[in-house]
């Protein structure tokens, strides 16, 4: 063992057959699973998984990875049988490979302080909830730990405000306070909430057993 | 387990290294080691503080919820990578570079490209920690810093590996000590890893899910081929030197490098159990995280089985005192990660703080205290003073330790329930958030008691680099070297009488 | 799939194979040959086996301080 070579040698072999087996071979792997087309009931197909739109959805996810909501809130739901994601109402399948193929990169999540976010989309399709979930958690979660998000609004006391083009406002619901508060989301808000909207894996996929 | 005709060792014809060869090696280490060491401590410190707000902010989250730079989301990363980049890292590096230098009995060469690589390095931590708090982190986990950090990274390491081999080569000694594999294995991996990662994650090199495998491939490597060779090298350095007593087993130690070269990379996978990954993928890791047992048997035995008969010496010396808790806590931080890799406590523990306590125990328990150890060991030698109080040193260590020990079993318990809890869909989410918070809390309190004992030891430390403690009489032994003699066989003689343990 | 189970068996195998390769030829160079003589490269004459080189600094006022 007095030879560096040798070290250096086993020290890259060992390392270079990791990479292949975890990262490079399912990437292969993963890279041969096209989109599938989805019929429904009208005739009309779809491709799954749908990309994010441009406009919002895509800015969203900016948003997503930037407050760092991957710290506490998964995007994937195990299986039935391993943990209770189903019985939750996270998800009416599990997630697969394909749901992900499209994703750059997956925020697949280690932890749930919060719940899962895969089928968010789905779970809480009214924009006014993710708008006044995000402005204070307590509103429409109390006891909920998540921190709130008023950065992303500007808030106004008294009266109603004209929200600029493309926006909204949204009436608080009634407080110990005396006058009535509006809030108007901010552009980052509003792409936020178009991502998280976006998130559903809701096609049945025959991989899915 | 010596006989005392072991313990003399077979007469080497080794060259003799006398007190001023030594002298000479620790002095040419001095200026570096002791710049990648005080900014290490610079970061602990900062991470601390971090640490604390996040932790603070999971009980209590209106606490300084009004800034967009210290939302929890943004707090936890800085608080991630200024303790993995900033203190790991950069003590880690300190004391591979005084490992190297005395391990190959040669003087430390290029000191002032170590020193630019040292305030190169700051700076990358500084900037990679203010964009992740500005919201340009990457939110993959431990590579939260933007890609573009990779660059000087790579290039602080390019320099890292040609100083090593460079050293090797050249080396006075002709056996290659057991640590020197450890580090050597650990500067090729870690930049290959993160420059790798990097690659994977940001190009299209990677799709989909093989983007998760890739950030847990690394993310879990920088546990396992970066941090923990640097601190089985320390502990297979120190623990025999201070102690006097050569490894138990050198035959093991050759065993353990490879068998851990080989199977912690396939462990990272295990992270995704239950996620959408092909089966084979997760039972791969599942069988890494199982041979695991191999290099952390052969590990514990030889660190262990070392120390037995020796155990009264932890009074004695703060080197030893940190390093042994360290070994003792890699030895149960990898046997808990092999179990956790199991399907069957996966389900549970997967997703709560129960891994947030595995985690603490591995980087913070294992290599952090093994850190500490070095540290206290290597500095007086370099700045040629002691250190300048016992009491101060005592608090660090009984600080930290009884921290991390609250902090683990608080969580581990809270963990666990979260996910049994979560596992039942008849207990609704809202409840499980408010039972965790008094194990939120007590987090905070675990973790206050760490930050105060690293504050001790920034006071320690600062002190020493002022040069305000007592001469060193001669160039590598504390002055009390008698009374050590002394005080060490009296305590023999106590525990003979088996009065101790 | 098959291909790719082909591809991981063969990675594998060959991985196997390599190490043994490197362990026959370690004995058979004699790599391993007086091994645990190396654990002794750590110690000198001025720092022997036998002799511990860390403790507590003493205190300057009373010098027994150092054991708690």
């Amino acid at each position: 063992m007095n030879r560096i070579s040798l070290i250096m040698a086993g020290v890259f072999a060992t390392v270079i057959a990791s990479l292949f087996g975890l990262v490079l071979i399912p990437s292969m792997q993963f890279q041969q699973m096209p989109p599938k087309e989805i019929f429904a009931a009208d005739g009309s197909t779809t491709m799954y998984p749908v990309a994010l739109e441009d406009f919002r959805e895509a800015p969203g996810k900016e948003v997503y990875r930037s407050m760092g909501c991957v710290y506490c809130h998964s995007q994937q739901v195990r299986p039935e049988g391993f943990g209770a994601d189903i019985d939750r109402g996270w998800g009416q399948r599990r997630s697969v490979p394909r749901d992900y193929v499209l994703q750059n990169p997956p925020y697949l999540g280690t932890m749930r302080t919060g719940p899962d976010l895969a089928n968010i989309g789905v779970r809480q399709p009214t924009e006014a909830w993710h708008y006044l979930h995000l402005y204070d958690p307590q509103i429409t979660s109390p006891g909920s730990v998540m921190p709130s998000f008023k950065f992303l609004f500007q808030t106004t006391v008294g009266k109603e405000p004209t929200p600029p083009l493309g926006s909204l406002v949204i009436q608080l619901p009634e407080t110990s306070a005396s006058e009535p508060t509006w809030i108007v989301p901010s552009v980052r808000a509003i792409s936020l909430v178009a991502y998280l909207k976006s998130l559903a894996q809701k096609y049945e996929l025959e991989e899915v057993q | 387990m010596n006989t005392p005709s072991q313990a003399k060792g077979p007469q080497h014809n080794f060259d003799t290294m006398d007190v001023s060869v030594r002298a000479d090696i620790d002095r040419s280490c001095r200026e570096v080691v002791l710049l990648w060491y005080a900014s290490s401590v610079f970061w602990l410190l900062l991470g601390s503080v971090l640490a604390l707000v996040a932790s603070i902010k999971l009980h209590t989250p209106g606490f300084l919820a009004g800034s967009e730079w210290l939302t929890f989301g943004r707090v936890r990363p800085a608080h991630l990578n200024t303790m993995i980049y900033g203190w790991a890292s950069m003590s880690g590096m300190g004391t591979l570079l005084w490992l190297m230098a005395r391990l190959c009995k040669l003087p430390l060469p290029w000191r002032e490209g170590l020193m630019i690589a040292g305030l190169y390095w700051n700076g990358m931590v500084a900037i990679g920690t203010w964009q992740i708090l500005i919201g340009n982190g990457t939110s993959i986990e431990w590579l939260e810093f933007p890609w573009w950090i990779s660059i000087p990274l790579g290039a602080t390491f390019l320099v890292v590996i040609a100083l090593s081999i460079k050293m090797l080569r050249e080396r006075r000694e002709k056996h290659l000590y057991v640590s020197q594999w450890y580090l050597f294995g650990s500067t090729i991996w870690f930049p290959f890893l993160y420059i790798g990662a990097t690659i994977l994650i940001h190009s299209p090199a990677a799709v989909g899910v093989a983007k998760g495998t890739a950030n847990w491939w690394f993310a879990h490597n920088v546990l396992g081929l970066w941090l923990t060779p640097i601190g089985l090298a320390s502990a297979y350095y120190f623990i025999p030197k201070v102690l006097g007593r050569p490894i138990h087993s050198y035959y093991l130690s050759i065993i353990g490098f490879w068998t851990l070269a080989l199977f912690y990379n396939w462990a990272g996978t295990h992270h995704l159990i239950g996620g959408p990954l092909p089966a084979w993928l997760v039972t791969v890791g599942t069988v890494g995280s199982m041979m695991m047992f191999v290099p952390v048997i052969t590990v514990a035995v030889n660190h262990h089985l070392t120390m037995v008969g020796n155990f009264s010496k932890l009074r004695v010396s703060p080197t030893l005192r940190f390093i042994v808790f360290g070994a003792m806590s890699y030895t149960a931080v990898s046997v808990q990660g092999s179990l956790t890799a199991l399907r069957t406590v996966n389900e549970t523990g997967h997703f709560t703080h129960y891994t947030i306590a595995h985690a603490h125990l591995g980087v913070y328990s294992f290599f952090t205290m093994i850190a500490f150890g070095s540290m206290y060991y290597v500095m007086p030698r370099l700045v040629e003073r002691e250190w300048i109080s016992s009491r101060l040193i005592k608090v660090h260590f009984w600080c930290c330790a009884i921290g991390i020990l609250m902090y683990w079993v608080g969580l581990s318990i809270g963990g666990w329930l979260q996910g049994t809890w979560m596992n039942n869909p008849d207990i609704p989410f809202m409840d499980i958030v408010r039972r965790m918070i008094p194990y939120l809390w007590s987090r905070s309190i675990a973790g206050t008691l760490m930050t105060i004992g690293h504050f001790a030891f920034g006071i320690l430390v600062w002190k020493m680099l002022r040069r305000e403690g007592g001469w060193l009489v001669d160039p590598t032994l504390f002055v009390s070297r008698k009374e050590a003699a002394a005080e060490a066989s009296m305590l023999k003689a106590i525990s003979d009488a088996g009065v101790d343990e | 799939m098959t291909n790719t189970l082909i591809f991981i068996w063969a990675v594998v195998l060959m991985l196997a194979f390599s190490s043994v390769a490197a362990l026959v030829w370690a004995v058979a160079s004699g790599q391993l040959g007086e091994f645990q003589k190396g654990a002794t490269c750590i110690f000198d004459d001025d720092e022997p086996i036998g002799e511990m080189t860390d403790n507590f600094p003493a205190s300057h006022s009373k010098s027994s301080e150092s054991t708690t």
